[in-house]
C-alpha cells in the first residue's frame, strides 16, 4: 500500500437505502417495510476513525452490515477505492467479483461469545481467512496465526486451544487477530468493546489504536458509549431511525452539537465526574424513538424537537454542509446552536 | 443532582451488612464467592456498588434478599434490616422461604434487575403483576389494586397508563418495561430499593429519564437505594456513598468525591485511569491494567489484586492478605500501600 500525503476517501457511501420486508403475503409480495437506513451519506478517509453512534434501532448495525457485504442495500452505492485507485461499487458485485474486497474490509463483533465458533481451534478461526483467500497451509500459515496472536497481545501457543478456554477479552482479541489477517485496509467494529469489562476495554481501545498507527487502517467504529466514542474518533456521525443526522470532527461534535438530536444525545450520556452535570442541564427527550415502519412526515426528530415548528412537520431536512465543515440535517441549525444545552 | 450526602454515621442505617461470607459449592470444592463484606446504607441514602464481573456484586444483592441460587451459601455475617415498626431483624435468621422474609421481600426491599424480560412473566399483563404483589402485602381489593397501578404507571411518565397495564412485557419497548419494572418494585413503597444494572440495557436518553425518575422518588420518600453497576458515569451522577468490590471482596469505600478524587486502592485509581474522561485519567492513551480478571477459583495469593497491581511489593502482596485500613466513618481501603516502616 502506497503512503498518501493527504488523506484520501477510502469509502463513499452514497444514498444508501436498507429495507427490510415486514411480512409477505401470496406468493412472498411484500405487503410492508421498514427502512432500516435511508439515503445515507458519507466518506470514510485512509486510516481514520469514522464513528457511528445512535440508539438502539437507529441503524447503526444495518449500515456497517452494508459496508462489509452482510446486506445487499437496496439502493444506493458503498464505493469502495480499489488497490489501484479506482472506486468500484460494491453493491451490484456477485458473491465471486466481491471476494478481493472481502479481505480488504473486515469486521469484528459485538459479542466476542458468540462471534466465535466453539468448535474451532484459535488456529483455525485466525488462519480461516487465509486459507480462503490465500489458499495457506501447513507451516506458513501457522507462522503467520502465531506473528497475528503475537501481534493482539496473546502468546502464540494459544493457537492449538478453543475459544471456551479463554476470557472475554482474549477473545475480542482473537476477533482482532482473524480480522487483521489479511491486512484489511478498513475495519468495521460493531460494538466491540461493549461486552467487555471497563479494565479489559482500556487494553482493546489501546490496541486497535496501536493497530491503526501501524498499519494505516481506517475504522468504522458503531457504539453507543459516547465517552468511548469521543476519546477513540477523528469523526462521529451521528444516527437517528435510519437516517444521519450530524457528522462532524469529534471536538466540533462535542463541543457544539448542532443538531437538536445531537444535542439532547451527549445531554444525557453519564459523565464520570461526579457533580460534573445536574438533571437541569439535560435535554429530556419525550416518547419513543420513531417507528421506522410507520414513520412521522417531514423531520423525523421533529415530534420529540423542542425546536420542532411548523415547517419541521411537513418538510423532511436535507444535510447541509457548514462553515467548519460539519455536515446538519435540521432546517434551523444555525439557529438552533446558539441555544445553549443549559438553557431549557 | 448529588445533594449533600446523608451521613450514615449519625443516622441509624436502614440496612446494615456486616462480615458477609457467601460460599459455592462446587466439583472443586468451596469457591468464596464474598468474604468480609461490610456496608450500611441509610435513609435517602445512594449507595452504589461498583465491580467488574465476578466481583460479587449480584451475589451481594442475591444475599440481601436471602436469595442466593444454589448451590450457593450465605456461610457468615448478618444482615440487619431496619423495619418501618422500627424493630431490626437479621435477614440472614429468616427461613429463605419462610413467612418472614417473604413479608420482607416486595415490601420492605424492592428489587430491580438488569433484563426487564427476564424478571417478569411473559404470560402474565403489567397491570396483574403489579396487583399481585400489591395484594401480596396489603389487604386491597383488586379494583383498587388497579387504580394504584395506573396512578404508579403514570408516576412513572409511561404514557396512556389506563391502557398499557393490560399490555404484556413483550408489547412495551426496553424502556417503559424498565420503568414498570420500577413501578412494580415501589408499588408497596419499600424503604430500602436494590437495583441491579438497572439502566444497563438501556439507550443513554431513556437511561437518563429513569435515572432521573428514581431520584425523584428517593427524593419524595427517603428511600435508601442500593445500586449495583460497572458503569462508572452512573456512578459519579447517582452517589452520595460507593463501595468497590474485586473478587469477592469490598476493595474500597467512601463519599462519591473521596472514590473519584482521592482514589487510595491501586485498583480503584486503575479503574478510574482507565476510562476515558474522569478525573484520572489520562489525555494520550488509556491506562491499562494488565492481565485479566482471574477465572473462578483462581484466586490469587496475599492480595487477590497483586498481579495486575503495578504498585504490588514482591515478598509482602503476594504473600499477605491486605490490613483493612479505616482513614475516617466510612472510608476505608484494603491495601498494604502505604508500607509501614517495620522496626
Amino acid at each position: 500500500m502506497t503512503v498518501q500525503e493527504e488523506p484520501q476517501d477510502l469509502l463513499r457511501v452514497r444514498n444508501l437505502s436498507m429495507s427490510f420486508a415486514l411480512s409477505k403475503g401470496f406468493l412472498g409480495r411484500v405487503h410492508s417495510t421498514v427502512d432500516a437506513n435511508a439515503d445515507v451519506s458519507f466518506t470514510v478517509k485512509e486510516s481514520e476513525t469514522l464513528s457511528v453512534v445512535g440508539e438502539s434501532g437507529c441503524g447503526k448495525t444495518t449500515l456497517g452490515r452494508c459496508i462489509v457485504g452482510m446486506y445487499r442495500p437496496t439502493g444506493g452505492s458503498v464505493e469502495f477505492r480499489g488497490e489501484d485507485g479506482r472506486f468500484v461499487d460494491l453493491v451490484p458485485l456477485s458473491t465471486a467479483e466481491m471476494k478481493p474486497y472481502r479481505s480488504q474490509i473486515r469486521m469484528i463483533f459485538q459479542d466476542p461469545f458468540s462471534s466465535l465458533n466453539p468448535r474451532m481451534s484459535v488456529l483455525e478461526l485466525i488462519g480461516e481467512p487465509l486459507r480462503i483467500q490465500r489458499g495457506m497451509s501447513g507451516r506458513p500459515l501457522e507462522d503467520r496465526v502465531v506473528e497475528l496472536l503475537e501481534r493482539v497481545g496473546l502468546p502464540g501457543s494459544y493457537a492449538q486451544r478453543y475459544p471456551h478456554a479463554f476470557s472475554g477479552g482474549e477473545r475480542q482479541r482473537i476477533g482482532i487477530a482473524r480480522a487483521l489477517a489479511l491486512n484489511p485496509r478498513l475495519v468495521v467494529a460493531d460494538e466491540c468493546v461493549s461486552a467487555l469489562d471497563v479494565s479489559i476495554q482500556a487494553q482493546v481501545l489501546n490496541l486497535l489504536g496501536e493497530i491503526q498507527k501501524e498499519f494505516g487502517i481506517a475504522y468504522l467504529f458503531i457504539s453507543h458509549d459516547l465517552t468511548v466514542v469521543r476519546h477513540i474518533s477523528d469523526r462521529v456521525a451521528v444516527m437517528y431511525a435510519g437516517t444521519l443526522v450530524e457528522l462532524a470532527d469529534v471536538k466540533a461534535l462535542f463541543d457544539r452539537p448542532m443538531h437538536p438530536y445531537t444535542q439532547a444525545l451527549l445531554s444525557a450520556a453519564p459523565r464520570p465526574v461526579p457533580g460534573a452535570r445536574g438533571k437541569s442541564r439535560r435535554i429530556r427527550l419525550e416518547g419513543e424513538v420513531a417507528d421506522l415502519a410507520n414513520k412521522p412526515s417531514g423531520c423525523l426528530f421533529h415530534p420529540r424537537c423542542r425546536h420542532a415548528r411548523d415547517r419541521c412537520k411537513v418538510d423532511a431536512p436535507a444535510l447541509r454542509a457548514m462553515p467548519d465543515g460539519r455536515t446538519v440535517a435540521c432546517h434551523f441549525a444555525e439557529e438552533i446552536a446558539q441555544t445553549p444545552a443549559s438553557d431549557v | 443532582m448529588v445533594a449533600d450526602s446523608p451521613d450514615s454515621d449519625t443516622q441509624s442505617p436502614i440496612l446494615s451488612v456486616r462480615g458477609l461470607q457467601v460460599e459455592f459449592s462446587i466439583f472443586e470444592g468451596k469457591l468464596r464467592a464474598l468474604e468480609s463484606v461490610d456496608f450500611t446504607v441509610a435513609e435517602g441514602e445512594t449507595l452504589c456498588v461498583v465491580g467488574e464481573s465476578g466481583s460479587g456484586k449480584s451475589v451481594t444483592a442475591r444475599s440481601i434478599l436471602n436469595m442466593v441460587p444454589p448451590p450457593g451459601k450465605i456461610t457468615r455475617g448478618e444482615i440487619l434490616l431496619r423495619r418501618e415498626t422500627g424493630e431490626t431483624v437479621d435477614i440472614l435468621a429468616q427461613k429463605p422461604r419462610g413467612k418472614a422474609m417473604r413479608g420482607i421481600r416486595g415490601n420492605d426491599i424492592g428489587m430491580v434487575f438488569q433484563e426487564p424480560m427476564a424478571s417478569l412473566s411473559p404470560v402474565h399483563t403489567i397491570g396483574s403483576i403489579f396487583i399481585e404483589a400489591v395484594q401480596a402485602h396489603r389487604k386491597v381489593g383488586r379494583a383498587e389494586a388497579r387504580e394504584m397501578a395506573i396512578a404508579a404507571m403514570a408516576d412513572m411518565g409511561i404514557p396512556k397508563p389506563a391502557q398499557r397495564i393490560d399490555y404484556y412485557p413483550f408489547q412495551l419497548s426496553g424502556g417503559m418495561r424498565q420503568r414498570a419494572m420500577i413501578a412494580i418494585a415501589l408499588a408497596n413503597r419499600p424503604r430500602l430499593l436494590i437495583a441491579d444494572e438497572p439502566t444497563t440495557a438501556l439507550d443513554v436518553t431513556t437511561q437518563a429519564n429513569v435515572l432521573d425518575l428514581m431520584i425523584d422518588i428517593q427524593d419524595s420518600t427517603k428511600m435508601a437505594l442500593l445500586f449495583i453497576t460497572h458503569d462508572l458515569g452512573v456512578v459519579a451522577e447517582i452517589a452520595h456513598n460507593v463501595v468497590v468490590m474485586y473478587l469477592g471482596r469490598i476493595v474500597e469505600s467512601g463519599t462519591v468525591h473521596e472514590i473519584f478524587e482521592d482514589a487510595r486502592h491501586p485498583y480503584t485509581q486503575a479503574l478510574l485511569r482507565s476510562i476515558p474522561g474522569t478525573p484520572l485519567s489520562e489525555s494520550g492513551g488509556l491506562y491499562t491494567i494488565k492481565g485479566s480478571i482471574p477465572s473462578r477459583g483462581r484466586r490469587p495469593q496475599g492480595c487477590p489484586f497483586h498481579p495486575r497491581c503495578d504498585q504490588a511489593v514482591a515478598g509482602v502482596c503476594d504473600v499477605e492478605a491486605p490490613p483493612l485500613r479505616r482513614l475516617r466513618g466510612n472510608r476505608t481501603y484494603v491495601c498494604h500501600l502505604p508500607l509501614e516502616l517495620k522496626g
